[in-house]
């Protein structure tokens, strides 16, 4: 079995509450984690995205001017983005399922809904970063499968692509 | 590709495929690479890293209940402005951004009730046009927050907090409910005139 060494990784938080930026930073710093930055807003997340250029983004949904959905979009663009592959968590007191849909179909790797906790909190680290899912490009659509569980060999025959294509990825 | 298994294969590039329309990308690794390490731990959840981030949190606690404290009081102030503003004119914003984010924390704050009660609050404010707001459930809500914040309700086991939570989400439904009605007889008489 493997786990992830957090202190390896950098990680960017992005939540317009300061308490929510210090439970998370907590929790990676518990982890082990060195690298930990900051921004209160998607916009301000955004510009720290592309200066510290972070192997994880955590991120918020609902923050005021630029959401944590559009936060994802920006991201997830391949031509502009310094890196369109980054894994996404969402942290959301949002447990309903548009809005989990509405959060997959933006690019998000993985969502956590809130309270937080420690173990909850890893197992999203540990998936983004030992078992992290294809990406998709579509001319819709760019970022990580939308299905979970998919096997690369399931891709491997051109026959498989109308059954992907019917999979609401395209 | 080299085996993923192994922690120190090298990193592979981004593979990708083509169907058409779509192009499938395998990622190379990179970050498997950079940060996976052998453990014995089973299921592969580190428990010796999510004890330690257990025990930060547990350090931080000490805060909690003063950031509820602060949190409670954000609402009432961004429930008073609502209340305050013209009825035609209200932003409900800053009440729902208040209300969504004791509904996050304060379960962790250890006040899982008032998450509860908070959580219906961001459902009224979400579900029902401003102009169509309640303000006296709205009030019942906040109230509410605040007695259990005061009184320093932290658990189920208190009767009164249990009744509360279970009146003020059937007042709720029956709001939602009915604004839902009345906006499908509005559209009928727009389609039939």
């Amino acid at each position: 079995m493997f786990r992830v060494d957090c202190s390896r990784l950098r990680f960017l938080i992005i939540d317009d509450n300061a308490y929510m930026r210090r439970i998370i930073r907590t929790l990676l710093h518990g982890f082990g984690t060195r690298e930990v930055f900051e921004a209160e807003d998607g916009a301000a997340g955004l510009e720290a995205f592309a200066t510290h250029l972070p192997d994880v983004v955590i991120t918020d949904w609902s923050m005021p001017v630029f959401d944590g959905i559009e936060l994802t979009k920006m991201i997830r663009q391949p031509d502009t983005s310094p890196n369109p592959f980054v894994p996404i968590i969402m942290i959301t007191g949002y447990a309903e399922r548009n809005r989990v849909f509405e959060a997959r179909d933006a690019g998000v790797s993985e969502m956590l809904v809130k309270p937080i906790s420690a173990k909850g909190l890893y197992q999203r680290i540990a998936k983004v970063v030992l078992n992290p899912r294809p990406f998709i490009r579509t001319e819709n659509y760019f970022g990580p499968d939308r299905r979970h569980l998919v096997k690369a060999d399931q891709y491997k025959s051109r026959g498989m692509a109308a059954n992907y294509m019917n999979s609401g990825n395209a | 590709m080299s085996n993923p298994q192994d922690e120190n294969a090298p990193v592979d590039a981004n593979i990708e495929q083509d169907f058409g329309d779509t192009r499938v990308i395998h990622l190379g690794g990179t970050l498997r690479a950079k940060a996976a390490v052998r453990s014995a731990d089973a299921g592969g959840v580190d428990e010796m890293s999510v004890a330690a981030a257990d025990a930060a949190m547990k350090d931080l606690s000490a805060d909690f209940q003063n950031w509820m404290g602060d949190e409670v009081n954000r609402l009432i102030a961004a429930y008073e402005v609502f209340r305050d503003s013209p009825s035609d004119n209200r932003d409900v914003t800053k009440l729902f951004r208040a209300a969504h984010d004791i509904r996050g924390q304060a379960a962790v704050f250890g006040y899982p009730i008032a998450a509860e009660i908070a959580g219906s609050l961001s459902k009224l404010l979400d579900k029902i046009e401003p102009d169509y707001l309640p303000i006296q459930l709205i009030s019942h809500h906040v109230d509410a927050v605040k007695a259990i914040y005061r009184n320093n309700i932290r658990d189920y086991a208190n009767p009164v907090a249990t009744q509360i939570i279970h009146n003020l989400r059937r007042a709720i439904d029956r709001v939602v409910e009915a604004r839902q009605k009345a906006m499908m007889e509005e559209m009928r008489i727009r389609r039939s005139g």
